[in-house]
């Protein structure tokens, strides 16, 4: 499933075809700055990725998407986090969104990453993970931080999952509703007297 | 800097501070507490919230090669985040033993000794055993387990009165269920008169002269003022110093050998055991999905123990078993996890994950087991002034862990359940690339034995070479306890209070008649 286009994945007009333009002369340049460290520590990537924050939301939207494939609409919101400055991914966001972009145009197709379906950014990502090194580092800590954000219900107003149940902060709905009736056919014998052990 | 005088000062305010604090304070002797993080007001401060910047407010953690710790840096350290669970360590805990045969725990120090402090400890926390009727459903399922193997289970025991089963006890109970120390000892210190700072870090202590700080012991007001404390607000910066009789370090595992290693200079006779013998409670996990046989859990809801504990394989291996009922946050910040035999790729996440995370909420069972792993871990004080773990990982550690994981996985596939294959993670989401132990339980770092050559204090908790300087928290207990270590740490801090009241009680002069 391709995610819903998004009017902030890409600045109208000229902007992709500029980020194409600048992907391809850090294509060209890729002699000099082939290892990602470098690349990110001289912000050796389009400069779109490191002033449009937008674009680099909407990328990383569709990354989100993959790593958690859920139905609901959570991408986008989850995709915040990235820039989060709580978090420590968010100063190589810029970075990662643009090394997606790359990736996908690096299969032939002219489809920017986002609107790539979701099994062929399935398999992007899992490219990334294998080269290894720092690379399989960024992307795995990607992968941790959506996870965290998605399943903890950080990214949504009430702190919830739905997802797999999880209601967020407790509503006191009684102990009857963490127990179950007629405990006692549960237990089996004890060794201690009174729970401690001797 | 004018310095701030008192009888004691007590570093921290956790498990191990708040006993002597209040027990000198009752017996007349003027005490001030001094606390690295922040004040607490339970109604008010206390959060059901996975928000890291909460969290991280509170609980801090240190991590190094083999093991990784956690703890608390708040006012009633880590009484407000804990599980409440409230066990003493069974008999054979104070028995063990080192490589050469000699008994960790100092002479005199066994569980029978033990004992009378425990029943003080449970008394101050209103400890009790969990009713029948409010065992959450997932320690019922993991009774239901072991009593289908023919295996014994307890009920577990709780500082708790009145839980609704809220959950969240690991972020601190809104509804003051939990019996923090914020609800007992550290009021009624400040009733017995005793000052309490928080966010104040302290920093150095040394001996305020060569001579006076080796003044004999004897009724408090007749001791000199023997350290010094240098402290710095940390909110503020502003630096402050204390001059006390006695100090007493309560700053737990890490915070007490930090402090003390930050120190060495100005107390060079300390033990070269300072920073060694860190001991973790050998922390074991294993994840399945329940069998169909089996009825749901209550994962993510209800109190975070589930209520039952086994001591079945306590004689035997030295373990006890219970389960563990991880938040979504502990569950995936802790674990990539995937389904055994799920061919799928990637596992651990995307689709795969997704599958298995839908059926955690109802259908998974974590077990945990504990166990009398020996105290080999260190704290080396890096140049930041932080400290960091470390753990070889021995043979008999890795023959331990493999054994008590096929143990936990037998339990699982006895009860026909299906095996969540998990890679532990860093905190920063990488895989561990070696056998790697996480704890809260950690305990050691200046422990107590009968010489100076084996351990940093005393049976009654008293650096070894530094009268007047104590250490009562998990820093001074000696080995793993195989249970939850607060009520111990709190019951140990009780005893060693006692001896110090015994000797520093004020004596009341009564006025001679003209």
């Amino acid at each position: 499933m391709a995610l819903p286009p998004s009017p902030t994945s890409f600045r109208p007009g000229i902007t992709r075809r500029r980020a194409v333009a600048q992907l391809s002369l850090v294509g060209a340049c890729g002699a000099l700055a082939a290892c990602t460290p470098l690349r990110i520590v001289l912000r050796w990537y389009p400069e779109d990725f490191q002033s449009d924050p937008e674009l680099v939301r909407g990328v990383l939207a569709g990354f989100a998407d993959a790593v958690v494939p859920s139905d609901g609409n959570h991408a986008h919101a989850v995709a915040a986090a990235y820039q989060d400055a709580r978090f420590p991914l968010a100063k190589y966001a810029p970075f990662l969104a643009s090394d997606l972009t790359r990736r996908a145009y690096a299969t032939g197709r002219e489809t920017p990453f986002e609107r790539l379906t979701r099994s062929e950014r399935t398999r992007i990502i899992e490219d990334a993970l294998r080269v290894g090194g720092v690379t399989a580092r960024l992307y795995g800590g990607a992968i941790f931080l959506t996870q965290i954000v998605f399943y903890a219900g950080l990214w949504c107003e009430d702190g919830s999952c739905t997802e797999i149940d999880f209601g967020g902060p407790y509503r006191f709905e009684g102990l009857a509703a963490v127990t179950y009736p007629n405990p006692q056919a549960f237990l089996p014998t004890p060794l201690s007297a009174n729970g401690n052990p001797s | 800097m004018r310095a701030i005088e008192t009888d004691v000062l007590v570093i921290g305010t956790g498990f191990g501070a708040a006993a002597p604090a209040l027990r000198l304070a009752k017996a007349g002797l003027r005490v001030r507490m001094l606390e690295r993080g922040p004040r607490i007001d339970p109604n008010r401060d206390f959060r059901q919230t996975q928000d890291p910047e909460y969290l991280l407010k509170y609980l801090k953690g240190v991590s190094g090669d083999g093991l990784s710790l956690t703890y608390a840096e708040a006012l009633g350290g880590g009484s407000g985040f804990y599980e409440m669970v409230s066990l003493r360590a069974p008999s054979l805990a104070f028995e063990q033993v080192d490589q050469n045969g000699a008994r960790l725990w100092p002479a005199g120090v066994d569980r029978s000794a033990m004992d009378p402090f425990y029943d003080i400890a449970e008394q101050m926390l209103r400890v009790e055993q969990i009713a029948v009727d409010e065992v959450p459903r997932s320690g019922l399922v993991f009774a239901t387990m072991m009593k289908n193997l023919g295996y014994s289970c307890d009920r577990a025991r709780y500082a708790v009165r009145n839980c609704v089963g809220s959950g969240y006890c690991v972020t601190g109970c809104i509804y003051g269920a939990k019996q923090t120390l914020l609800m007992n000892y550290l009021p009624q210190a400040v009733s017995a008169g005793a000052q309490i700072e928080t966010d104040v870090d302290a920093q150095l202590i040394r001996p305020i002269d060569d001579r006076s700080y080796r003044a004999a012991d004897g009724p408090i007001h007749t001791l000199p003022l023997r350290y010094e404390v240098l402290a710095v607000h940390r909110s503020t910066g502003q630096r402050r110093r204390y001059r006390a009789r006695v100090v007493i370090l309560g700053a737990g595992t890490v915070g007490s050998a930090r402090l003390l290693m930050g120190s060495h200079r100005q107390l060079p006779d300390l033990s070269d055991q300072l920073g060694r013998n860190v001991a973790f409670n050998g922390g074991v996990k294993a994840a399945a999905l329940l069998s169909d046989e089996l009825p749901d859990g209550d994962l993510f809801t209800g109190r975070s123990h589930p209520g039952m504990i086994s001591y079945e394989f306590l004689r035997s291996h030295g373990l006890t078993i219970a389960t563990a009922k991880p938040l979504p946050l502990q569950l995936v910040a802790s674990a990539r996890i995937r389904l055994d035999g799920d061919p799928r790729h990637p596992s651990y996440w995307g689709e795969a994950n997704l599958e298995l995370m839908r059926r955690c909420r109802r259908r998974l069972m974590v077990l945990v087991a504990f166990g009398m792993t020996p105290p080999i871990g260190t704290l080396r004080l890096r140049n930041d002034g932080d400290v960091v773990p470390h753990l070889d990982v021995t043979d008999d550690l890795r023959t331990y862990y493999d054994e008590t994981t096929a143990l936990l996985n037998s339990i699982f596939d006895r009860n026909r359940c299906r095996l969540i294959k998990a890679d532990f993670l860093r905190g920063d989401g990488q895989p561990h690339g070696d056998l790697h132990f996480s704890t809260a339980h950690q305990v050691g770092s200046c422990r107590m034995a009968n010489t100076r050559a084996s351990g940093v204090v005393d049976a009654t908790g008293e650096v070894f070479g530094y009268p007047g300087l104590f250490v009562s928290d998990g820093a001074i207990i000696p080995s793993s306890l195989a249970v939850n270590t607060s009520l111990t740490i709190l019951a140990n801090a009780e005893r060693v209070a006692a001896e110090m009241v015994r000797r520093f009680r004020p004596v009341r002069h009564i006025a001679a008649r003209g």
